[in-house]
C-alpha cells in the first residue's frame, strides 16, 4: 500500500470535486488556497500533481487551452481508480489510528495542557 | 569522449575567447575587429556545446551528484550563453567595454533552454492566473512583458528544484 501525504489527499479530493476537463492546475490551486487558507506556489502544486501521476493515482492528459491562456495547451487531471482506492484506504488508516488504545482522547500530549 | 577532455576543451577555448575579445578592443573598431568578433562567436557557440556536452556526460554518469554538478555547469552554461548573445559582431568595441552583469540575460535563457512541459505549463498558469492581467494593469504592458519571463523562469526553476529535490530525497530513502 503506498502512503498518502496530506497535501496529495487534499489535491485529490479536489480534483474529484471539480468537473471533468477543468480540473487543471489554476482551478486546482485556487480550490486548495480556498480551502486550506494558505498558499500553495506552482512549482510545488505541479510537482505535487506529477508525483500523484507518477504514482499513477491521476490521469493527465493534454487539451486546448482557451483565450486566457492565450491557447497554450493545458494539463487536467482525474483520480484513477487506483487513486479512489488510495484515499479510501487513508480515511481508514485515520479511523483505525484513532481507535489505538481504545477511547482515551489523550494524543500523545504529555504534561496536559496550558500553566 | 572523457570528461577531462571536454573539461580541458572548454578551458582552452574559454582562454582563448578572452585572447580574442582583448584584441578586439585593442583594435578599435577597426575591420579587423570585426573578424575578431566574428571569430569570438564561433568560439563561444563551442564553449555552449562543450557545456552542454558536459552537463549531460556528468548528469548521467553520476546521476549521485546530479545536482551539484547540474547547479555548476547550469551556471557556467547561463554565463557563457549570456555572452554568446550579447556579441555584436558591428560593434565588437562596444562588446569589450560592456560590464558582465549588464550581459546577463537569465530569463532569456531559462525560458528558451528548459524542458517544454515545464515552460508550457509556468506560460500557461502565468495567463490564466491573472498575473500578467494584474501587472499590465499597474505597470503597462512593457513592464508586464518583461515580468512575464523573469516570473517564468522563477516558476520553471521553482519546479525544476523541487522535482529534483524530491528525486533526491527518494534516492536517499531509497538507498538506506
Amino acid at each position: 500500500m503506498q502512503v498518502v501525504g496530506q497535501t496529495e489527499e487534499l489535491l485529490m479530493i479536489i480534483i474529484g470535486r471539480i468537473p471533468k476537463d477543468q480540473a487543471s492546475g489554476v482551478p486546482i490551486q485556487r480550490a486548495y488556497e480556498e480551502l486550506t487558507n494558505k498558499r500553495i506556489s506552482p512549482g510545488a502544486l505541479y510537482t505535487t500533481l506529477h508525483r500523484l501521476v507518477d504514482k499513477g493515482f491521476l490521469e493527465s492528459r493534454e487539451v486546448a487551452g482557451g483565450e486566457a491562456r492565450r491557447n497554450i495547451p493545458k494539463t487536467v487531471y482525474e483520480v484513477t481508480g487506483h487513486g479512489a482506492k488510495a484515499l479510501e484506504e487513508a480515511e481508514m488508516l485515520r479511523l483505525q489510528a484513532r481507535r489505538i488504545g481504545g477511547e482515551t482522547p489523550a494524543l500523545g500530549l504529555v504534561g496536559g495542557v496550558g500553566p | 569522449m572523457s570528461i577531462v577532455f571536454i573539461f580541458a576543451a572548454t578551458v582552452v577555448l574559454v582562454i582563448f575567447r578572452s585572447c580574442v575579445l582583448m584584441a578586439c578592443k585593442r583594435m578599435k573598431c577597426r575591420r579587423k575587429a570585426k573578424s575578431a568578433a566574428k571569430a569570438a562567436n564561433l568560439i563561444e557557440a563551442g564553449i555552449d556545446l562543450l557545456a552542454v556536452a558536459r552537463m549531460v556526460y556528468l548528469s548521467l554518469k553520476h546521476s549521485g551528484v546530479f545536482l551539484i554538478i547540474l547547479g555548476l555547469s547550469t551556471g557556467l552554461l547561463f554565463h557563457l550563453y549570456s555572452l554568446r548573445r550579447r556579441i555584436n559582431v558591428t560593434d565588437p568595441c562596444k562588446l569589450a567595454e560592456t560590464p558582465l552583469n549588464q550581459r546577463l540575460r537569465f530569463s532569456d535563457l531559462v525560458v528558451d533552454v528548459l524542458p517544454p512541459g515545464y515552460r508550457a505549463e509556468a506560460l500557461g498558469h502565468y495567463f490564466e492566473s491573472g498575473e500578467y492581467a494584474e501587472w499590465v494593469e499597474k505597470h503597462g504592458e512593457k513592464t508586464a512583458d518583461r515580468m512575464y519571463k523573469v516570473r517564468v523562469a522563477m516558476i520553471v526553476l521553482d519546479f525544476l528544484f523541487k522535482d529534483l529535490w524530491t528525486a533526491v530525497k527518494k534516492r536517499i530513502a531509497g538507498g538506506s
